[in-house]
C-alpha cells in the first residue's frame, strides 16, 4: 500500500447526512488532533450501507467527544470562564440571576398549564419521576447561581484582601433564600400529595 | 489489548480504522481514542494512503512501532498489565466507552 506521512487535503465523495454530521463534529477536534478528524471523515467515505454509515459516524462523534485530552480541555475552558467571571462583578451577578430563569419558566408552565410545554413536562396525569428530577436540577441551579454571583467577592485582590460587592452578595442571598423557601414549600407539598396522598392537596 | 493484538498479527501491514473496527468488533467511538492514545505513547505509527482509487479520499493508516510490537509481545506473555508499574500502559488500552460490541 502506498503511503505518505503528510495529512492530505481532500474532500469526501459522499455528502450524505452521516458525512455532513461527521464533518461538522470533526471541526471540534483540537488543532493537535485535526489529523484524526480527517482520518474519520476519510474512513467514513469508504463505509457502505446507510445503517453502517450512520453507526460508524455516530461512533466517530463519540470518538471526537472522548478523544484523549478532551477532559483537560473542557476543564481549562471552565476554569477560563470562572476566571473571567471572577473579574467581572456585574457579569457574575447577571449570570447568577439567570440561573433563576429556568426554574421560573418551568414553574410558570406547570402552574398555568401552558401547552404544548406542559404535556412535555408532565406527559401523564400525575407528577413523574422525570419531572421530579428536572425540578431538582432546576432548583439546584439556584445555589449554583449564588456561587457564580459571589465568585468575584471570594477572589482576593492584588492587596490580598477580598472586596465586599453589595450587588453580588445581595444576589447570592436572594438565590439561596429563594432556594430554601421554594425547596421547603415544594418539599412539603410533594410530601403531602405524593407520600401521604392527602386528598385534594393541590 | 484487542487492538494491539490485531495490529501485531501482521506488524508489517498498514491497517485502517474501519478495518480494525470490523476485525475486533470494537466501535469507532472506542477505537479512535485507543488509536490516539497508542500514537501518543509512540506505540503506533500513522501514515496516509497514497493513490486512493475512484476519487476516494486517502485513508489514515496504522501499524505498530518497534516499541508497540515489544509491548504487544510482553502483553501476550502476560508481563504487561500486571502490577502497579504498568498501570499507565493499562490505561492506554482500556476502552473509554466500555464498548466492545
Amino acid at each position: 500500500m502506498n503511503r505518505t506521512p503528510a495529512c492530505p487535503v481532500s474532500s469526501p465523495r459522499r455528502q450524505d447526512p452521516p458525512a455532513r454530521l461527521l464533518q461538522k463534529v470533526a471541526r471540534w477536534m483540537p488543532e493537535s488532533r485535526a489529523e484524526w478528524g480527517s482520518a474519520m471523515i476519510a474512513e467514513l467515505d469508504g463505509v457502505e450501507g446507510r445503517g453502517e454509515r450512520w453507526r460508524f459516524a455516530w461512533g466517530c462523534v463519540l470518538g471526537v467527544i472522548c478523544s484523549p485530552g478532551r477532559k483537560e480541555e473542557v476543564m481549562a475552558m471552565a476554569n477560563g470562564w470562572m476566571q473571567s467571571i471572577s473579574t467581572r462583578p456585574g457579569g457574575a451577578a447577571v449570570l447568577g440571576a439567570l440561573c433563576l430563569v429556568p426554574f421560573a419558566v418551568a414553574n410558570a408552565i406547570v402552574a398555568n398549564r401552558i401547552e404544548p410545554f406542559f404535556s412535555v413536562l408532565r406527559p401523564g396525569a400525575h407528577t413523574s419521576g422525570g419531572e421530579y428530577l428536572l425540578l431538582a436540577v432546576l432548583l439546584l441551579l439556584m445555589p449554583a447561581g449564588a456561587y457564580v454571583a459571589l465568585r468575584p467577592a471570594l477572589r482576593r485582590g492584588a492587596d490580598g484582601k477580598r472586596r465586599f460587592l453589595v450587588l453580588n452578595v445581595m444576589m447570592a442571598v436572594l438565590l439561596v433564600t429563594g432556594f430554601a423557601a421554594v425547596g421547603i414549600a415544594l418539599g412539603s407539598e410533594i410530601y403531602a400529595c405524593d407520600v401521604l396522598q392527602v386528598p385534594n392537596c393541590d | 489489548m484487542q487492538v494491539i493484538q490485531a495490529l501485531a498479527a501482521d506488524p508489517v501491514a498498514w491497517r485502517h480504522g474501519y478495518d480494525l473496527c470490523r476485525q475486533t468488533g470494537i466501535q469507532a467511538g472506542t477505537m479512535y481514542p485507543i488509536l490516539m492514545r497508542l500514537a501518543d505513547r509512540g506505540w503506533l505509527e500513522t501514515s496516509w494512503e497514497e493513490g486512493a482509487l475512484g476519487g476516494r479520499p486517502p485513508r489514515h493508516l496504522y501499524r505498530l512501532t518497534s516499541e508497540g510490537l515489544e509491548s504487544a509481545r510482553q502483553m501476550k506473555q502476560g508481563q504487561l498489565l500486571v502490577g502497579g508499574s504498568n498501570r499507565g500502559s493499562k490505561a492506554v488500552l482500556e476502552p473509554q466507552m466500555g464498548d466492545a460490541g
